[in-house]
């Protein structure tokens, strides 16, 4: 608009994202989606929200954190058109509704297996980001966004409750509704080392 | 409030915790639980892997391939996209 300055790397100037932040959200795209098309889409997709929403950004953080956030929402958006069917939504209901972790008096059913993947070492192991990415985009859509603006975003829990227009309590039940899914669903499709 | 936690009930709490801070008798009970229970220790553990695993990418983006960019033609796309959407009318 009217703020034609020409910083290398300011938000306020949209003019110089596609030279400061493109290859960048790029490259990030490409980790997750393997198709160059797309993973373009996906960073036109990103500076279009940006776009809308810059008024929101007011510096809460680096401006490419900003961008790779709003990224991440459409690379799960797209993912979840991608696997969309129209059974899904019965067993979304389902899952989400019953408890299949615990048994009636609140034990463990299905018990958590041991995790082989090592936090502190993830950059080789990713596969299990691509796992959890699918996994975003298979649980209920309301219970992803939850979890992405709080541990994917890093915002905190009224910052989540606020955008989301819920009360604290629901923003913790939600919250562990998506990890518990996420971490039956991690189960499932990569880690099932049991016992 | 009771002194036994079922595991539903602390693995409940396990989340909570990583979204505010549980009153001390809360977290202390909880505590117990985990030192005596391999699969809510197991879930929290899980709980961990899947922050740190969300929060990872931002804070290593640096190790993404550098090779890959966009091309020349799909930079020129994007600007062309921009402008159009920043003045609005074009």
């Amino acid at each position: 608009m009217s703020n034609r300055k020409s910083e290398p790397a300011s938000i306020d100037n949209p003019e110089s994202w596609v030279d400061s932040y493109g290859d960048f959200l790029y490259r990030f795209a490409l980790s997750r989606v393997k198709d160059p098309s797309i993973a373009e889409d996906l960073v036109q997709e990103t500076f279009l929200a940006a776009l809308r929403a810059r008024e929101n950004f007011k510096g809460r953080s680096t401006g490419r954190t900003w961008l790779i956030a709003i990224l991440k929402h459409k690379i799960v958006d797209h993912i979840r058109k991608k696997i969309r069917e129209p059974s899904t939504d019965k067993i979304e209901t389902l899952t989400d509704i019953s408890d299949p972790d615990f048994d009636e008096r609140g034990q463990w059913q299905i018990r958590p297996g041991k995790w082989t993947v090592n936090p502190g070492n993830l950059y080789e192991q990713k596969e299990f980001l691509d796992v959890l990415y699918r996994c975003l985009a298979e649980i209920p859509a309301r219970l992803a966004e939850a979890f992405i603006k709080r541990e994917i975003d890093g915002l905190s829990t009224d910052q989540v409750c606020k955008e989301l227009g819920i009360t604290a309590t629901n923003s913790w039940v939600m919250l562990y509704r998506a990890r518990m899914s996420l971490r039956r669903c991690l189960e499932n499709r990569w880690l099932s080392a049991g016992s | 409030m009771h002194w036994m936690y079922s595991c539903k009930e602390v693995s409940e709490m396990v989340s909570e915790s990583m979204d505010r801070a549980l009153p001390f008798y809360q977290r202390a009970l909880m505590r117990m639980h985990l030192l005596i229970c391999k699969y809510c220790s197991r879930c929290r553990e899980q709980f961990d892997t899947i922050r740190a695993a969300s929060r990872y990418e931002e804070l290593h983006g640096k190790e993404l391939d550098d090779s890959r960019a966009l091309s020349k033609a799909g930079k020129e796309r994007l600007k062309e996209f921009l402008k159009n959407h920043l003045t609005g009318t074009h």
